[in-house]
């Protein structure tokens, strides 16, 4: 082994300086496009950005905006357009003629100290164009792209006139490149139209210009057309595997960079890489680039090349170290990373323009950069979340906003940039340690974790004394199930904004009147009907998770710490669940449900309610027969609804700043669902909002006609606003079947109430491993290869002893 | 005599008196300083043992006497009683004391005799020994990957068992499942150990081997009154080696069988490790602390034993 | 007489009448006798009798040589099968993998394991050559190579320093030795003992603690500190330290040697053996560790790749294979290098002598 010795010090050598190459090279090609390195210490930064808003012109435009050095550019529309066609409860409207007389223009701002002013009318834009997209460079020149649409078909148009107008119009629109200068003067306008038919589809995601005004536009998520600086046509150049490009802006070099994702055969990658005009290619790549898809073009860097954000943060980018530097969190400056439409570099500083389009609303700020030390210091809370959650943010940019005290700031525990499958399991582990060594949230987002075990390991305050002393919010103002649900052993330990409800509906003909029924009943109702499909696309396993849904611990003797898995019961639901097939069929042509339950092919379906308005989108596959809500079928009676909190919020016993904790839950909570940005709230945990839901619901808004009398159809009954439209499905045979949104009735809403009224809430992380056991050993005996009573044998060990340890 | 002669030999060639620890018989000054000196050279190995075991095991001692990590209350001895009375607990502990009684005289026994089966002129020995390394090398993950191939129920191994006839056997899921785990266990520790008899072996003084052959003494004989005399040091090497080990095994225990196995194969750990998972420390560290009571009678019992046993060999 | 009788207590051969419990004196003098009364076989007959017995023993060696042999390779065929199953399946495609092995690693939607209904063969021999396991791993995906290079940078000082104070604390437990010494000694052996569980979380306390100070939280100082100073090696080598001989040392400290250049020039070439076949130890355990970074480190992206490959999901499974390969060089090379040393490290013979 001697003369091996000296090859296996070798080989050793040459792993190691694989290793070590290999290093440096992953640390240029991080993986997923992880930003590296922050170059600010984030526990302690010396600088930090602050948001100071500017004033903005009254009527400030945001269509197309776009920045130029210090002028800005948007579109602005007026006078009467078809998109106004049917405005209602206008008055003025009926009195003006119903034309197509839009006039559009170019606005021009300046930014003036931090501040934007103008708004004067730069440039006229002709009849009948649509600016795609506009951009502008730092000399203040306009480039814009214009499409010409075929006009639309005339009042008397028919049908097929306008199926002809949708198929055309991709195919007749003419699309322009218009140059105008600082003062507004046209200097071309270029048709390319032509050289768009040469592609499947053709629309502008991004557009640049670059430092000799040569003008980029990408385009059908791939290519990117090129334009010369006199206004030709150059050619195209695309990314290669065809990746859709992401972003594309102009660099401080003046060159124009496009970041588009790379697939390799396990991992993706977001490269950066320059647009040799030239050459009508990309050139050369960079790595280590942020994932920043949004609304915000990347642009000029101050420090760095690039500045580019994304919803959570600003970057900078060095393209001579491919690294990536966070300049700011948005949440961090109160600012909600979705909103931001446009970044800013000018006089060495940072400016966002932020958009919220639900409550249309536009801000301009600039950001400034104070040292730590001098910002205003407030107390500050964290809230522990495993999974992120944007309304949970958009919640405490309002509370930061308007508190002068206390400033909140949120630990997502799930790095879902890098998400295993036991990322979640270590997510709970980071944060049970964290809470063991004193060191954990001060306020937590409950809704994926074992409450039962946190509660009685008294991590979690009662919050009854905060209600009690609460001016905004008192334990009476919640639904009695919701607080049941957040009760543990006596102690209200968590708190919900809203909530959803589900269960199990059936036509009454076929499963009776009675709401609630037993699991003996469902195996009845299957042998009954032997040759339906007893729940939509049903498998062994999905039976047998149904069931268990509401009955975890039916077969659980906590009393004893021990369990009854091995009775003829659980052996009857085994055999039950066995019934049904493997696995379901996707492919298999089905029918549509609606007509799957007409002639009880299909006897029961699961339903979700979130909200009064969807309340009978669910129900109306039953086509207007009578149904009964079943619900889960349950071993102990109750009325089989489960009840869904959202998420739920509690406060850490061993907190620091409990006061300023419940600050900010009770105003997080109390909050009127309807001021919420996001629609989708579920039901309102608080009566007082839930009785508005219910009234904004039932509301009924008729059509009026043009003299402002309440429109009649053909029998003399008012028309009624629809607030949604309807929808058709078309089915693998052909079938159709078509519905329209009615208004929510009466009945709808007092079966809401009675559904709420005995809802069971479901904890899905209490016991979870109970669930884990039984499924991975029914396996096999769904799969055939052991029998029924060995499988229930070992269920039977195997929950015993965890009944036992956890005693 | 001749026998007479040999035999003095022998005891020329095995001094009785074992190489004694330092006693000086300098002054006293003398000795504190060497005292001192030799401690100074303990110092940092000293502090950071304390730092991270020592302290970390009287913050185990605190939890165990604490109601809950949480709210600190102390209940003295209370988490023992309810440990110790825990029906779970005492099937870990059947459970992890089985498989150690078991595995650990099985490995070594096992060891044992193959060395000294290959003991003899075997040829490509050194080779053997790397192929016998070899299982340490091994991740983790292939090994539970291989080990749940061959002993699934629709496995290897059942395979065979069928194809001779006989029923199936769930392996993981009945009562033979620590069968598994002791041939896991035998797979990953046989070959270390093998080694290290061998080696043990071959360093035998060859005169005292020689002498016993003389005295005719058959090779039982031999072995029982001569070799294990030098191998006394090895063996409880080996022993306290394998000990360790069958506690690391429950890693690939954890991966094979999840939170809650087969009651079988329930050990210790598994008890330990949901216990923290849920953050019932108290419960983990009142279980830790009678785990290492037990560890130091068994670890004193055998140090004693090899105090004794092997004084007189010590050369 | 006496002594040897209890040293070496054992009882005549067969071949000759069983005397019970004689002195050995009168067996000899019992000998004597019968030469004496010629009942001992002529020396003719005993040099024939010898060369029969030295042709059985012979045959007897051969055929024990053999079995030796077969039983060496049976087993080292057995130890060796997990090994080459993994390199040769790292030469797998990865459809082939996952129609191989695709049940084994998944999880259902709970977390749980999922039931193999499938058979599920090894396969040793690939149907297709392919080398795009490797392809992937070091030239697409470098993060696998990143968490090697993390592997390495954790175990590296870890071996280096916790040899180093070992070799110090072992050298102090052997200089001297008293009650105190022997009892630190003994708490040393049983803190080795302590399963992970037991001390990860206090371990994770303490760091926490010492953030406040140092800065160490999920850093690879949360690891480096605690494996630094595990008694492990200090077990190891004091065994090996107590066993240099007084004199060696006395005569030394006569030609006016301090205490650290007895340590420096006396104990630590003797003890290279010991050191080596510790270092080799120290290296296996901290290269297939899993559950301390999976704690102490929050960063996946710091993880080593033993951590990774304890939790092989369904879809990495192609890559597994050459990720374990690429996995056991290290430990691979350091064993064939260090193997000699790996035991002699732990008999009598490492390099006492003179």
């Amino acid at each position: 082994m001697k003369i091996n010795k000296k090859w296996f010090a070798g080989g050793l050598a040459l792993l190691l300086a694989l290793g070590l190459t290999a290093c440096s090279n992953a640390k240029q090609d991080d993986g997923d496009g992880k930003n590296g390195g922050a170059a600010v210490d984030e526990l302690a930064p010396e600088f930090t950005y602050v948001a100071k808003y500017a004033t903005i012109p009254q009527d400030f435009e945001t269509n197309n905006l776009t920045f130029g050095g210090k002028v800005a550019y948007s579109v602005h529309y007026s006078g009467y357009d078809y998109f106004d066609y049917y405005a209602e409860g206008d008055e003025d409207s009926a009195e003006e003629p119903m034309t197509f007389s839009p006039s559009r223009n170019f606005l021009k701002y300046q930014l003036n100290g931090g501040n934007i002013e103008g708004g004067e009318v730069f440039a006229s834009i002709p009849n009948g164009v649509d600016v795609n997209s506009a951009c502008a460079d730092d000399a203040g020149n306009l480039y814009y792209v214009g499409a010409i649409r075929p006009e639309t078909p005339g009042e008397d148009a028919t049908d097929a006139d306008w199926e002809r107008y949708y198929n055309d119009a991709d195919q007749k629109t003419e699309y322009h490149l218009i140059k105008l200068d600082a003062q507004g003067n046209q200097v071309y306008d270029l048709d390319f139209t032509e050289m768009t038919r040469t592609l499947d589809y053709f629309y502008v995601s991004r557009m640049a210009v670059d430092a000799q005004g040569r003008v980029y536009l990408a385009s059908s998520d791939s290519k990117v057309l090129l334009f010369g600086a006199d206004g030709y046509y150059a050619g195209i150049a695309e990314t290669d595997q065809q990746s859709w490009i992401s972003n594309m802006g102009t660099a401080k070099d003046g060159k124009v960079y496009a970041s588009y994702t790379r697939y390799d055969a396990n991992s993706s990658s977001m490269v950066l890489a320059e647009i040799d005009f030239d050459g009508k290619k990309l050139g050369k790549t960079y790595q280590n680039f942020p994932n920043a898809y949004g609304n915000a073009s990347m642009v000029k860097g101050l420090e760095q090349d690039i500045l580019i954000s994304d919803d959570s943060a600003l970057y900078e980018y060095s393209l001579e170290k491919e690294e990536t530097t966070k300049v700011l969190t948005w949440l961090d400056c109160d600012i909600d990373g979705n909103a931001v439409n446009n970044i800013v570099t000018a006089d060495g500083k940072y400016y966002v323009l932020l958009r919220d389009w639900n409550m249309d609303a536009t801000e301009f700020a600039e950001l400034e950069k104070m040292k730590t030390e001098d910002v205003v210091k407030r107390e500050k809370i964290v809230v522990g979340t495993i999974y992120q959650d944007s309304s949970l943010s958009e919640e405490i940019i309002k509370f930061n906003k308007s508190n002068e005290q206390y400033r909140i700031t949120l630990k997502t525990y799930l790095d879902e940039n890098n998400w295993t499958e036991t990322s979640y399991q270590d997510a709970i582990t980071a944060l049970t340690n964290d809470i063991l060594a004193g060191t954990g949230p001060d306020i937590l987002e409950l809704s994926t974790l074992d409450i039962d075990n946190l509660a009685s390991k008294g991590v979690l305050d009662d919050l009854s004394p905060y209600l009690e002393k609460s001016s905004k919010l008192n334990k009476s103002d919640f639904h009695d199930s919701v607080l049941k649900a957040g009760t543990k052993n006596g102690k209200l330990v968590s708190l919900s904004a809203g909530f959803s409800l589900s269960t199990i509906v059936g036509k009454t003909s076929v499963v009776g009147s009675k709401q609630g029924w037993t699991v003996a009943d469902l195996i009845k109702l299957q042998k009954a009907y032997p040759n339906s499909e007893l729940l939509e696309y049903e498998t062994k396993e999905g039976i047998l998770q149904a069931i268990l849904m509401l009955n975890k611990t039916h077969f659980l003797d906590t009393a004893n710490h021990t369990c009854n898995f091995d009775n003829q019961e659980f052996k009857d639901l085994l055999a039950f669940a066995n019934i049904f097939p493997k696995e379901y069929d996707y492919d298999a042509p089905r029918r549509l449900t609606p007509y799957l339950l007409k002639d009880n092919s299909l006897l029961l379906a699961t339903i979700y309610l979130s909200d009064f308005d969807s309340v009978q989108g669910e129900l109306a596959y039953f086509d207007g027969e009578p149904y009964t809500m079943v619900g889960y079928p349950t071993y102990d009676g109750g009325n089989g609804c489960v009840l869904n909190l959202r998420d739920q919020y509690g406060i850490n016993a061993k907190s620091q700043h409990k006061e300023a904790a419940w600050a900010f839950l009770e105003e997080m909570i109390s909050r009127d669902p309807m001021e919420s940005k996001y629609s989708y709230y579920g039901f309102s945990s608080i009566k007082k909002y839930y009785e508005a839901q219910k009234k904004d619901a039932l509301e009924v808004q008729y059509v009026y006609d043009e003299n402002g009398e309440v429109l009649k159809d053909e029998n003399g009954e008012p028309v009624i606003e629809q607030r949604y439209g309807g929808y058709t499905m078309m089915g693998d045979d052909g079938e159709e079947w078509s519905y329209e949104y009615k208004p929510i009735t009466k009945a709808d809403v007092d079966l809401v109430d009675q559904l709420l009224a005995g809802a069971t809430p479901i904890d899905y992380n209490v016991n979870q491993e109970l669930n884990q056991i039984i499924m991975e050993e029914a396996g096999s005996y769904f799969d055939g290869s052991k029998s029924l009573d060995e499988v229930v044998s070992v269920i039977q060990n195997r929950v015993n002893l965890y009944m036992k340890e956890n005693q | 005599m001749n026998t007479k002669l040999k035999l003095t030999k022998a005891k020329e060639a095995n001094p009785k008196e074992p190489v004694k620890k330092i006693k000086p018989k300098r002054n006293t000054k003398r000795f504190l300083l060497l005292k001192l000196k030799s401690g100074l050279f303990i110092a940092p190995s000293f502090l950071g043992v304390m730092v991270f075991f020592l302290i970390p095991f009287c913050v185990i001692i605190y939890y165990s006497m604490v109601d809950n990590p949480i709210s600190k209350v102390y209940v003295g001895l209370a988490n023992f009683k309810s440990v110790a009375s825990n029906e779970a607990f005492l099937t870990a502990v059947k459970n992890t004391a089985l498989f150690s009684v078991i595995s650990v005289p099985l490995a070594m026994v096992l060891s044992l005799i193959l060395a000294m089966v290959l003991d003899l002129k075997i040829p490509f020995k050194s080779q053997f020994r790397t192929f016998f390394l070899s299982p340490m090398m091994v991740p983790v993950a292939s090994i539970v990957l291989i080990w749940q191939v061959l002993f699934h129920n629709n496995g290897a191994v059942n395979d065979v068992i069928m194809k001779f006839g006989a029923e199936r056997i769930d392996w993981m899921k009945s009562d033979y499942s620590i069968i598994v785990i002791v041939v896991l266990f035998l797979w990953k520790n046989l070959g270390y150990n093998m080694i290290l008899f061998m080696a043990a072996l071959s360093s035998i003084p060859r005169d005292v081997l020689e002498v016993a052959r003389l005295e005719s003494a058959n090779a039982l004989q031999t072995f029982f009154y001569v070799k294990i005399r030098y191998l006394s040091s090895t063996i409880l090497f080996v022993t306290i080696m394998s000990l360790i080990s069958s506690f690391k095994i429950f890693r690939e225990i954890y991966l094979l069988t999840t939170d809650y196995p087969y009651p079988t194969l329930y050990m210790l750990q598994h008890y330990m490790n949901n216990k923290f998972k849920k953050l019932d420390y108290q419960a983990l560290s009142a279980g830790a602390i009678m785990m290492s009571l037990v560890m130091v009678m068994i670890i004193g019992l055998l140090f004693i034993v090899e105090e004794r046993f092997g004084k007189d060999v010590e050369g | 007489m006496k002594k040897i009788k209890e040293v070496f207590k054992f009882k005549p051969n067969k071949k000759e009448e069983i005397l019970e419990e004689e002195s050995l004196e009168e067996i000899l003098a019992k000998m004597s006798e019968k030469k004496r009364k010629g009942k001992v076989l002529s020396l003719e007959m005993i040099s024939k009798i010898d060369k029969r017995e030295a042709r059985r023993r012979k045959i007897d060696n051969a055929i024990r040589l053999t079995i030796a042999t077969v039983v060496a390779a049976m087993f080292a065929f057995l130890f060796l099968m997990p090994i080459v199953l993994t390199i040769t399946n790292s030469f797998m495609g990865s459809a082939e993998i996952a129609s191989n092995y695709g049940t084994v690693f998944a999880t259902n939607a709970n977390g749980g394991k999922v039931y193999i209904s499938e058979k599920v063969n090894l396969k040793f021999i690939p149907d297709i050559v392919s080398f795009s396991q490797y392809s992937t791993v070091l030239f697409k995906s470098p993060q696998y190579l990143l968490k090697f290079w993390n592997s390495v940078v954790l175990v590296g000082p870890i071996v280096l320093f916790q040899l180093i104070v070992a070799t110090l604390a072992s050298y102090g437990f052997a200089r001297y030795t008293g009650k105190i010494r022997a009892i630190i000694f003994f708490a040393y052996v049983i803190l080795m003992l302590m399963p992970y569980q037991v001390t990860l979380v206090p371990n994770y306390l303490v760091v926490d603690y010492l953030n406040n100070f140092f800065k160490i939280k999920d850093t690879y100082w949360a690891i480096w500190l605690p494996g630094i100073f595990s008694p492990f090696a200090v077990y190891l080598l004091t065994k090996f330290m107590k066993r240099i001989p007084q004199s060696m040392i006395e005569a030394a400290q006569i030609d006016g040697a301090g205490e650290w250049q007895i340590y420096r020039k006396i104990c630590m070439p003797l003890c290279k053996g010991a050191i080596c076949s510790a270092a080799i130890l120290v290296f296996i355990d901290y290269w297939n560790m899993v559950e301390q970074p999976l704690i102490l480190l929050a960063d996946a992206e710091k993880h080593p790749l033993s951590v990774f490959l304890s939790k092989i999901n369904s879809g990495e499974v192609g890559l597994a294979f050459a990720v374990a390969t690429i996995y056991m060089v290290p430990p691979l090379l350091v064993f064939l290098y260090g193997e000699e040393y790996l035991v002699d490290g732990i008999t009598y013979q490492g390099g006492v002598k003179g």
